[in-house]
């Protein structure tokens, strides 16, 4: 204990970061300010507070001065705070009683030019910091234990190889299909690019893999209805056609894939005899019975447009691929794509519109302002490089149409508590860092439910999907940062919901007590968003390292200056 | 292997965005992960990015949380600035070579950023894609992972090939600056013979510079001498302080037997260890082959004394006229106190011709024993006509040393083409420019006598057929090509062996058939385990560097050895 005021002792940090603060802030002058601070023993600044001198020294000043709470006063907790709660306990201090305060993104770098102005700023975070790193409590992580199965929603090819890869390592997996037959979209397709291998072909390994597995529990005609739980711990129920099916799952894999986006009739003249889309036209090759001598393709129709403005990626080598095929049946055949922009990327893809090219199909480009106008079984449409109209008779146009969210995805959303996008696909936890997580642990995704993907893409992802669905399911438990919420008193919730219905995370649920209902906080699926905290009328609700106390002693600092 | 043995670890190879994240995945499954990169910070080029697409976050932001995951995370093991040689073994069990280049900043560092303040070398910055140049010694970034200095070096092809490896770029650096006794303190570093080195070194070196590439390669053994003359001149002058006393030792006694370039540098070693030394001298003067085979013009003689007084200075006695053999033998030296004995006794006995009238006529004198007889000060002359056969270095002083005796006609047969002479090819120039005839692709057939004396020779023309094991192509005598030379006296300088003599007829040593000591070529240890040896004795007549180089192997050998008992 400090005995100066009875407070538990504070060590300062205030770190340089090279010139990236000491350049611009008086450091020095933080250091002895930070020294006049209730509870402040130790005060030093550091070149690279992160550096291993610079934590070298936290840790040996802890253990000269017996600091009990710990203050960096350097960059952003987003990058660094993970280090310096290690270097804690690795000093024998608890994590949490650890307090990061940032004087670079907020003073330094904010106020480049107001070097005395930033340094006063500084002084009033650091006072802010103390005073609350003064009511920090600490804390332990929490753990729970995994189940060890994996609910896969979807039959599609993602869903069958994150299935097949799952069981592969030992775990029982429940496959969930909609409908009554494995195989997704792929069994309306002919043959794949780029390499012109049936669609069968590739479906067939997998699906057999699937329905050999003893330790996959198969349910088609089937549709989730119901998931609680988090992660290690979900309740599920199946609707079958015959019964609802109780299960227990420690994960979650969102495999539901996507759809192909149907025109209106009429558009283009569509109308699925000789204005068909690209997977009418897949069905025809396959049965063999496609006869057409001019083809006309038109990409991007529904695509790239306001109501749709992303692009669906796939159809364009799609088109290509078909094309392709159709010169090769028939090679008198005169074949035309109608494009926008053409997305064929990478060595493989270039090289396959290469051999289009040589194979004689012809590419015209269109800009949006003058999309092609059919009719009378003619397309016509403005050649950009001409700069003349072309008329294109036609006894064939095949319209490349964009993949669009499956049906029923929004539900889906609902009922396991994820995110989707303005397009209605699935939304990841990281664009970059976590493609294949939802924010919600325990819950992966892969393939087109995420965004329009091939084939080989979809198979990538879900073999990514069930590598880090397993990592929970290997090591058997989980253990969460225990910066959660918790009901201070049961008698104070009022039973109202509220907290229960604003939680991103399903990490409330209200249950029936003998007092009637009341909240129950699930804290290993608590994220410590603190939405509840805020939000519950009777303050029943404490966000552990964000208390009311904690708060407010750092508000009172700002104000006492 | 049995399948308990199985490992359940992984390695991946590469430490961007992919491998780190596949790294922490497998190793938050419970699986000890070994994440390697050729670099010495992880990251790859993403970390090497100001930003990322498409949210333009800034990649450290994005790749720090990474590195704090992995270099907090028990399961992870770094293995940075390295380099995967070769995978072998099956799914289960493979087995990894890799190989690690040096961190040369310790833990010691402080991190106060003075190094590269003042660094000279600048290498381009190839963080930044070679833009712009860093120094040699850099941290790659501050928010990179492991947090460290790290000092780019590769070793340069002429230290490389040197076989002492001398730090050669650091020395010829040092003379261009101007610092000549720092150089010659860097060329001391692991060379104890500079001057005689500066002198006559076959310099491998040379050979391998970048430079001589472009035009010519840098004269690093001339410079080497002009470091060393530098010295020695102020040194003359007085302008050097006098050589300290040598210190006491504090260690064991070792003995070494030849005071050779190989027992001159292990003792050197030695002594600056800490260990008593004697070295025991059979001839009146040291340094072995140096002294008796090297002619005057050279290698002048107070050149060897320069150097062996640095040696002395150490407080190695050189017993001068002290043979090893029946007076005193080996295992007297190891009742007299000493722990360990090297062998450093050279290779001096000369090699037979084997043909026909060798043993019948007088008129007969090896090269050794005559470089040896005009070294140690007689310089009357050998005869009037004088053959020498081989095309060595010994061959070609030879002939030499016998012209400027005042011999009228000096010849040389040698069975091969100019090319093949593994004399050195400047002097077999000088000897030619001197006046010495040279018979290429000509061997000896028999010696032609009359009253017992050498009259002459007759040999025989040669051609050059396949390559034979030594790499040269192996001659071939031309039938009826035979033709005479007239000679009253026949220096054979065909190669040497030890003479191994000296040894009492128990000594117990392991002797290959070309009576040199068999050694295990890491320690030079024989068979006997306070018994080393190395230089000629060894490998046979070689180069002055390489006695050197297993002076050194031997001195670590037997430190190691005496350390350990």
């Amino acid at each position: 204990m400090n005995e100066k005021r009875g407070l538990p002792s504070v060590g300062v940090f205030v770190c340089r970061c090279g010139v990236n603060i000491g350049g611009f802030l008086d450091t020095p002058a933080l250091v002895e300010y930070a020294k006049t601070l209730p509870g402040v023993v130790f005060a030093k600044e550091n070149l690279y507070t992160c550096s291993e001198s610079g934590t070298a020294e936290i840790k040996k000043a802890i253990q000269e001065n017996d600091i009990q709470r710990v203050v960096v006063a350097a960059c952003t907790p987003l990058t660094h705070e993970p280090l310096f709660r290690a270097i804690c306990q690795e000093a024998g201090v608890n994590p949490y009683l650890f307090e990061f305060v940032n004087i670079r993104e907020h003073c330094s770098w904010a106020h480049m030019k107001e070097g005395e102005e930033a340094t006063k700023k500084a002084k009033d975070l650091i006072r802010m910091g103390v005073a609350r790193a003064i009511e920090l409590e600490p804390l332990e992580s929490i753990e729970a234990e995994v189940e060890p199965s994996a609910l896969v929603i979807g039959g599609g090819i993602s869903g069958l190889v994150a299935a097949a890869s799952l069981a592969e390592r030992g775990f029982r997996v429940a496959l969930v299909e909609r409908e009554g037959e494995l195989g997704g979209m792929l069994r309306h397709l002919y043959k794949l690019y780029p390499s012109d291998v049936p669609a069968e072909e590739v479906l067939k390994p997998w699906r057999d893999k699937v329905i050999d597995n003893p330790l996959v529990d198969l349910y088609l005609e089937s549709e989730v209805i119901s998931v609680k739980g988090y992660i290690g711990n979900y309740d599920v129920v199946i609707k079958s056609p015959e019964k609802e099916i109780p299960l227990k799952a420690g994960v979650i894999i969102l495999a539901t894939g996507a759809q192909l986006w149907e025109p209106p009739e009429g558009l283009y003249g569509y109308n699925k005899k000789d204005v068909i889309t690209q997977l009418e036209l897949e069905s025809l090759l396959m049965k063999g019975k496609l006869k057409a001598d001019k083809v006309v393709m038109i990409q991007c129709v529904g695509a790239m447009s306001p109501e749709r403005s992303y692009c669906s990626r796939i159809c364009c080598v799609t088109a290509i691929k078909n094309a392709i095929l159709i010169k090769e049946l028939n090679t008198a055949a005169s074949v035309h794509i109608l494009y926008r922009q053409m997305q064929a990327y990478g060595d493989e893809y270039e090289s396959y519109l290469r051999r289009a090219k040589e194979l004689g199909v012809r590419f015209v480009n269109f800009s949006p302002e003058q999309s092609p106008v059919v009719e009378n079984q003619q397309v016509k449409v403005y050649h950009q490089l001409l700069g003349r109209e072309l008329t294109l008779p036609f006894d064939l146009l095949v319209l490349s149409t964009p993949l669009v969210t499956q049906r029923g995805s929004e539900a889906l959303a609902t009922l396991l508590k994820v995110p989707i996008d303005q397009d209605g696909f699935f939304l990841e936890a990281h664009i970059k860092l976590r493609p294949l997580d939802f924010s919600t642990d325990g819950i992966y995704l892969c393939g087109c439910a995420h965004y329009p993907a091939d084939v080989g893409e979809a198979v990538s992802q879900a073999l990514g999907a069930a590598s880090r669905a397993s990592i929970h399911l290997t090591r058997g438990y989980i253990k969460v940062e225990p910066i959660v919420s918790s009901l201070i008193d049961e008698k104070l919730c009022q039973g109202c919901g509220l907290c229960a219905g604003l939680c991103p995370y399903g990490a409330i649920e209200m249950v029936d007590t003998s007092e009637g209902k009341k909240a129950r906080i699930i804290s290993v699926a608590c994220k410590g968003c603190g939405i509840c905290a805020a939000s519950c009328y009777c303050q029943a609700i404490r966000l552990s390292h964000y208390t009311r106390e904690q708060l407010e002693a750092q508000i009172r600092a700002l104000l006492s200056a | 292997m049995n399948p308990q043995d199985k490992q359940s670890a992984v390695l991946v190879v590469g430490a961007g965005v992919a491998g780190m994240q596949a790294a922490l995945d497998l190793a938050d499954m419970g699986m000890k992960v070994y994440l390697l990169d050729r670099a010495p910070v992880i990251g790859g080029a993403v970390a090497q990015l100001e930003r990322t697409l498409p949210e333009g976050q800034s990649s450290s932001c994005e790749v720090g949380a990474m590195f704090d995951a992995i270099s907090h995370h028990p399961n992870i093991e770094l293995i940075t600035n390295a380099d995967l040689q070769g995978i072998s073994g099956e799914q289960g069990s493979f087995e990894i070579a890799i190989k690690k280049r040096a961190f040369r900043v310790t833990e010691k560092c402080d991190d106060c950023g003075a190094c590269y303040q003042v660094c000279p070398v600048k290498p381009y910055n190839t963080f930044n894609e070679g833009l712009t140049l860093r120094c040699a010694i850099d941290h790659q970034n501050y928010s990179f992972l492991p947090l460290i200095y790290n000092i780019e070096k590769e070793t340069p092809a002429c230290q490389e090939t040197c076989p002492v490896h001398i730090d050669i770029r650091r020395y010829v650096g040092l003379i261009a600056e101007g610092k000549f006794l720092e150089a010659l303190q860097v060329i001391r570093e692991r060379n104890p013979l500079p001057s005689i080195c500066g002198r006559v070194c076959h310099h491998p070196c040379e050979g391998m510079c970048n430079r001589g590439q472009q035009d010519e390669p840098i004269a690093i053994e001339k410079l080497k001498r002009f470091a060393v003359d530098y010295e020695m001149n102020l040194r003359r002058q007085g302008l050097l302080p006098k050589l300290s006393a040598p210190k006491k030792p504090t260690k064991e006694k070792v003995a070494i037997v030849g005071a050779g370039p190989a027992g001159l540098t292990c003792g050197h070693d030695l002594a600056k260890l800490g260990y008593e030394i004697t070295i025991f001298e059979k001839e009146s003067v040291p340094g072995g082959m140096l002294y008796l085979c090297i002619p005057e013009y050279r290698l002048p003689r107070d050149v060897i004394e320069y150097d062996v007084a640095f040696i002395r200075d150490l407080g190695v006695d050189i017993r001068l006229g002290t043979p090893i053999g029946k007076e005193l033998t080996l295992d007297d030296l190891r009742k007299q106190g000493h722990k360990a004995i090297f062998l450093g006794i050279g290779a001096h006995k000369g090699l037979k011709l084997r043909v026909p009238g060798e043993d019948e006529f007088e008129g007969f004198i090896d090269c050794i024993e005559f470089l040896k007889r005009v070294n140690l000060g007689d310089k009357s002359k050998p005869g009037k006509r004088v053959i020498v056969i081989g095309g060595g270095n010994s061959a070609v002083d030879s002939a030499r040393v016998a012209l400027r005796l005042g011999c009228d006609e000096v010849y040389i047969l040698y069975r091969r083409s100019r090319k093949e002479m593994p004399a050195n090819e400047w002097e077999v120039e000088e000897a030619e420019h001197e006046g010495v005839q040279i018979h290429y692709l000509a061997a000896p057939v028999k010696i032609l006598g009359k009253n017992g004396r050498v009259t002459g020779m007759e040999c025989t023309k040669m051609k050059l057929g396949k390559l034979d094991a030594s790499g040269r192509r192996r001659p071939i005598p031309i039938k009826g090509s035979e033709f005479t030379i007239e000679a009253d006296v026949i220096i054979p300088a065909i190669s040497q062996q030890p003479d191994i003599s000296f040894l009492s007829e128990v000594h117990g040593l392991e002797i290959s058939r070309w009576d040199s000591f068999v050694i295990d070529e890491r320690t030079m240890q024989t068979n006997l385990p306070d018994v080393y040896a190395g230089g000629d004795a060894v490998t046979g007549p070689a180069t002055v560097i390489e006695a050197i180089a297993a002076g050194h192997r031997a001195a670590s050998g037997i430190d190691r050895y005496l350390r350990a008992r």
